[in-house]
């Protein structure tokens, strides 16, 4: 065989999976307002020094608790005077980094171990998957409260104990996608081209295992800023005076009669977000499907 | 001659772990199974589901270990090492059976066929050039399919990327597992004679899998009977068809449809399925469902007896085994 004049010839591509799955995505109306909505709050987060003019962690003792529509303070103060749209903003680039990150280091770490224990499997795979039993055993949130209370209050001990409560489940997401692609016949076809593991992982069991973690992934993301959430209300996560959506919850209780819209403001954020996260988990389960 | 390929004692069996209380079991899927295939020639293999025609191309393409046995390349051991497993990976390709599963979903057509090349040092420029050239050769243009994804295409064509994929390593030996039973009658035979076109033109020798016995009859040189693990005739094809000796070949070719009324046989057809491989009693693994079945078939497994180019595991093809029957039948 001699490498002929077909190189050069141009060819018709079909649309990627991916991109086919963005162009489903897009079509889908819940889809696009979850995405929106996630997109002006996460937006104003990281451009929050310049979106306000105040400082967080400043107060005024003789603007307390104004309410919503105040001038000068939109979203109103809280109980130390603080400007509470600030104070959203800010705390939203916490919530959702303590959201996010723990995610993100579950999913690198507990999609490395699921796919090594569907990939490998035999002893390997019952070492690993029975270990994750173990901390299966646990509610999700108790565990997360026992680890950051053994480790003490504080964002990154809180993270750690998040990320520790989300390894489980997403090893067993991708290991069960792992075997099911594993036994397919074109990873037996690459084998017999003598490919190695390590080659036939990166190109054969990658892309089709990656779509339905992803899928998960996005579904916890919405359940860790509800637990980190959680912490920082108990007091396990954000210490005060950072600014944190759960923490507010906690710090605002006690205006819930006097400025009841005041103290349910960081809860609407989280919902909010937490709900986006949830419904475009949804979206993109179904792009996926018809790929 | 020496065979391009050959297997000698190729064993392969199964543990089935045991319930609570129950013993762990082991299902024989091939026992001793020797094969040659010669170059230029296509050997078929035959069988019904479960013989363990699909076990044994999975052990001759190393995809399972073997328990015991040996592989030959020209003559030639092949050792067990990561190198010379990749060096005999070049030589032997397989094409299987489920067109849809053997190709990667997220992979296109032509990065599917040039996968092999490039795990073998092969630059990507190149090997998407082989690529392109072979799915030309397998009559699929490829300004048009290359960039394809396999949903896209009828399974006819994804057999036909298949087969372009296993000749990418430009093999000497390319195995077929059923590779065109689930294809429509007259997609089939395009591909069959696609099949006999590519090895004329790469010097290809072939092992045929299939339980069709008409498309074997069609394609082989020489066919191989397997019945629970085991080789239990081997023929030239036109003495198997012409003049089986074995009663399960026999059977089997009983129930082959022909079109032809005077080829249609009289022998009575196949009953029952085949026993369960579990824990194998000794004796012939035919017996029970023979319809010649002695006293010495019950206690003595009987050997492949070759005859010129002729081979069959019966005691009835052997005079002095036993058999009331014994020279009689075959």
């Amino acid at each position: 065989m001699t490498a002929t004049l077909t190189q050069d010839v141009p060819i018709e591509r079909s649309t990627g999976y991916w991109a086919g799955v963005w162009s489903r995505l897009r079509r889908d109306p819940v889809s696009l307002a979850c995405m929106a909505v996630l997109a002006v709050i996460v937006g104003a987060c990281v451009l929050a020094p310049w979106l306000t003019s105040h400082d967080p962690a400043v107060g005024s003792v003789i603007l307390r608790l104004k309410p919503v529509g105040t001038p000068g303070h939109i979203l109103g103060t809280d109980e130390l005077g603080r400007d509470m749209l600030t104070r959203l903003l800010y705390g939203g680039r916490t919530s959702l980094v303590m959201g996010a990150v723990p995610v993100v280091l579950a999913l690198l770490i507990g999609g490395s171990l699921g796919m090594v224990a569907g990939f490998v499997g035999g002893r390997v795979n019952t070492a690993i998957m029975r270990s994750v039993d173990v901390v299966f055993a646990f509610p999700s949130i108790l565990l997360a409260v026992a680890i950051a209370g053994a480790m003490g209050a504080g964002i990154v001990n809180a993270l750690l104990a998040l990320t520790i409560v989300l390894i489980p489940p997403l090893v067993r997401v991708t290991e069960a996608a792992t075997t099911q692609v594993r036994r397919l016949d074109y990873v037996e076809a690459a084998r017999a081209s003598g490919a190695g593991a390590f080659t036939i992982l990166r190109v054969h069991v990658v892309g089709n295992v990656l779509g339905p973690v992803l899928v998960y992934a996005a579904s916890q993301l919405s359940v860790a800023i509800i637990m980190a959430a959680g912490l920082s209300f108990i007091g396990l996560g954000a210490k005060p005076p950072t600014p944190e959506w759960g923490l507010m919850l906690n710090t605002l209780r006690g205006a819930i009669y006097s400025q009841p819209m005041l103290a349910a403001l960081p809860g609407v954020f989280i919902f909010a977000v937490s709900l986006s996260f949830n419904l475009l988990s949804d979206g993109l389960r179904q792009a996926m499907e018809l790929g | 001659m020496t065979p391009v390929l050959e297997t000698v004692g190729l064993s392969k069996g199964f543990d089935l772990r045991g319930g609570i209380g129950q013993p762990a079991r082991r299902v024989q899927a091939v026992s001793g199974v020797s094969l040659a295939l010669m170059p230029g020639h296509t050997l078929g293999i035959v069988g019904e589901s479960g013989c363990g025609k699909s076990t044994t191309a999975r052990l001759i393409m190393g995809l399972m270990p073997a328990d015991a046995g040996d592989l030959l390349l020209d003559g030639k051991a092949v050792g067990t090492g990561g190198g010379a497993m990749r060096a005999f990976r070049r030589n032997v390709q397989m094409v299987f059976q489920d067109s849809s599963a053997s190709l990667n979903p997220r992979l296109t057509l032509e990065r599917s066929v040039a996968f092999g090349p490039q795990v073998h040092g092969l630059p990507a420029r190149e090997a998407n050039a082989r690529a392109r050239d072979l799915l030309a050769r397998v009559g699929l243009d490829p300004a048009r399919f290359a960039g394809r994804y396999p949903h896209e295409v009828s399974g006819g064509q994804r057999q036909r990327v298949n087969i372009a994929r296993a000749l990418a390593l430009q093999p000497r030996v390319v195995i077929f597992d059923e590779a065109v039973s689930a294809l429509d009658k007259s997609v089939e035979a395009q591909v069959l004679n696609l099949l006999a076109d590519l090895k004329a033109e790469f010097s290809l020798s072939y092992i045929f899998i299939s339980h069709d016995l008409n498309v074997v009859r069609h394609v082989s040189d020489e066919v191989v009977v397997m019945y629970l693990g085991q080789v239990i005739e081997r023929a030239p094809a036109a003495d198997l068809y012409a003049a089986p000796a074995h009663p399960y070949t026999r059977a089997l070719l009983a129930s082959m449809p022909s079109h032809d009324p005077d080829r249609r046989t009289t022998h009575p057809p196949l009953t029952g399925d085949p026993p369960s491989p579990i824990d194998l009693p000794p004796g012939c693994r035919f017996a029970p469902r023979c319809p010649l079945v002695a006293d010495v078939c019950l206690a003595r497994a009987p050997a492949l007896a070759v005859r010129g180019r002729h081979a069959c595991a019966c005691h009835l093809a052997d005079a002095g085994s036993g058999h009331p029957q014994a020279g009689a039948g075959a």
